[in-house]
């Protein structure tokens, strides 16, 4: 909205925003996320490619409905992995948040990997810092399309690789990479592969810590989590103020008498800053915990020969205390961490106990309710089931039905089942007794269904053997 | 009440991940094969169903997320929304 006087001013619940030039850092958390960004995208675009028993390792098959991760077939029927794996990484993250603060946001969140990339790629075309706020301010030259071009070109280059590889864990990559080279892709592949380069390209390249401060819910619920001993970013206040510019051959010792603190108020802490904040204001939602201002204010530590750490990770407890590394140590242990340890370790260890224990057969009995229970070849009663038998193996299996619970029934026909590898089978199962053995009314019945290669894997399913009047 | 960028992803983001939550745990119990539409199965593939029932749903969230903006928000202009940068 244009003012009498012309600026511009845009009118908002949140402040306005102005465009980050983030100043890139070097240090040891910087190596650390270069670490993190190399790691995490080697298993990213690494793993759709990984073989496993003949197939792709990890493959949600939503068009077949069946996820393959490793040695594990998932059906639908396993939703409830599905949630206990949520609960276990809700779990990890409040364990992590409360003991360490922000550090998945820091290094491994998905939202700072891609921005770190694409601000590699955006540093190698249009210089650092000063050079791009002045390549934004300069008018449209030969040099300007060619750097911005550039970078939008391998943006926009990684955004569909990332979509491709997305894309990938969905459909059988190879068959996917042959699609793509010949222009086969289904339309719902094409889609996908373009509306993820596009996530990409867009939250990497433009919203970049808007998403943090507005979109990321995490954000916002993550001061529950904390407590005054978690692990955060923090500046010294009493080391640092009163800050102040002086010369760099100020005695660091004799600061006191200059009345200076350690800070020389250079305000690269606030230029490396991805979401734009003053880490000397305190801790603030903003702050995503990626420590850059520790790296670059190390540095000037260094060059000024005062002792590193003015900015560094540290707890409010032991900054208002005057805590050592080892009573930081020691706070780390308290009950809530504790808490959330124990109920991480048990619901871990349910879920690989679970994991390890699956049955790798699921059978299903369905009475027919077409042919009720009838008299065949006058001697008999026989009644018909539907038994769906679902083998999560990967291998294919026969399976043998008996029957007990009525003393002279037997199977008449469709007792065997042969399924094959990852897949369901169904049988008509007529189970017959001799007529007059039982009083008339319905018997409990059990089915047995064993593997004939295995004789571990079997299930017994209950279901009702009618006997009429 | 004027909407910016920033609220938009306020409002766009929480409702994707609804709606892949709800997409997800939609087609889990239910297989799109098995759907039939005013008695009728609509032959669509299972991936189109998955896509289309995503964005089916999060153009729902999306509505669902406007509206309490736009009622809540409209209350609240200059009160609690403002002090989303408060400091610990």
């Amino acid at each position: 909205m244009s003012t009498a006087t012309g600026e511009t001013k845009v009118i908002s619940l949140y402040q306005s925003q102005k465009k980050i030039y983030a100043k890139s850092v070097v240090g040891r958390f910087a190596n650390l996320r270069v670490f993190m960004v190399f790691f995490t995208q080697a298993i990213f675009y690494g793993l759709a490619w990984l073989p496993w028993n003949g197939r792709q390792a990890v493959l949600f098959d939503l068009n077949a409905r069946k996820f393959y991760i490793f040695d594990w077939v998932f059906w639908p029927q396993d939703v409830l992995y599905l949630t206990y794996l949520l609960i276990v990484s809700a779990y990890a993250l409040f364990f992590v948040t409360a003991m360490a603060g922000r550090v998945f946001c820091g290094y491994a969140c998905p939202q700072t990997v891609y921005t770190e990339i694409f601000m590699w790629i955006e540093e190698k075309f249009e210089g650092d810092r000063a050079a791009r706020i002045k390549l934004d301010q300069a008018p449209m030259s030969a040099n300007k399309l060619w750097r911005k071009g550039g970078k939008h070109f391998f943006w926009v280059l990684i955004g569909l690789w990332t979509g491709f590889t997305f894309v990938g864990y969905f459909t059988p990559i190879h068959t996917l990479m042959n699609e793509v080279f010949t222009l086969a892709t289904g339309p719902w592949e094409t889609f996908w592969i373009f509306f993820y380069a596009f996530a990409t390209w867009g939250n990497a390249g433009f919203m970049r810590e808007q998403v943090c401060k507005y979109m990321c819910p995490y954000a916002r619920f993550q001061s529950v989590m904390f407590d005054r001993d978690t692990m955060i970013v923090t500046y010294d206040q009493a080391r640092g103020e009163p800050r102040g510019g002086r010369k760099k051959s100020a005695d660091p010792v004799a600061l006191k008498s200059l009345n200076l603190g350690s800070c020389v108020d250079c305000s690269l802490c606030v230029q490396v800053c991805p979401t734009g904040i003053d880490i000397r204001e305190g801790l603030q939602y903003e702050c995503i915990g990626c420590s850059a201002c520790i790296d670059v204010c190390d540095t000037v530590m260094d060059k000024m020969a005062y002792p590193r750490g003015l900015i560094r990770y540290s707890t409010e407890n032991a900054l208002e205390k005057s805590w050592g590394a080892a009573a930081i140590r020691e706070h780390m242990l308290r009950p809530r961490i504790l808490i959330y340890f124990a109920v991480l370790v048990a619901l871990v260890g349910g879920l690989t106990a679970s994991l390890v224990l699956r049955n790798p057969l699921k059978v299903d009995v369905i009475r027919d309710q077409r042919v009720m229970a009838r008299e065949v070849e006058g001697r008999y009663i026989e009644n018909i089931y539907k038994l769906n038998v679902m083998n999560t193996a990967e291998r294919a299996q026969r399976f043998v039905v008996t029957v007990d619970g009525l003393p002279d029934a037997q199977i008449n026909r469709g007792g065997l089942i042969a399924a094959d590898s990852a897949s369901t089978a169904a049988s008509s199962v007529a189970v017959r007794i001799p007529v007059d053995t039982v009083k008339p009314g319905s018997h409990t019945i059990h089915f047995k269904v064993q593997s004939e290669q295995d004789a571990a894997i079997s299930v017994t399913e209950k279901t009702v053997f009618l006997v009429p009047r | 009440m004027k909407f910016n960028i920033a609220m938009w992803g306020a409002v766009l983001w929480p409702a994707f991940l609804g709606a892949a939550l709800a997409d997800a745990v939609l087609f889990t119990l239910i297989d799109p094969e098995t759907i039939m539409l005013f008695g009728v199965h609509p032959g669509v593939s299972r991936p189109s169903a998955y896509t289309v029932g995503f964005f089916v749903l999060w153009i729902i969230m999306i509505a669902a997320s406007v509206t309490t903006l736009w009622l809540h928000g409209n209350n609240a202009d200059g009160g609690e929304a403002t002090h989303n940068r408060s400091r610990r």
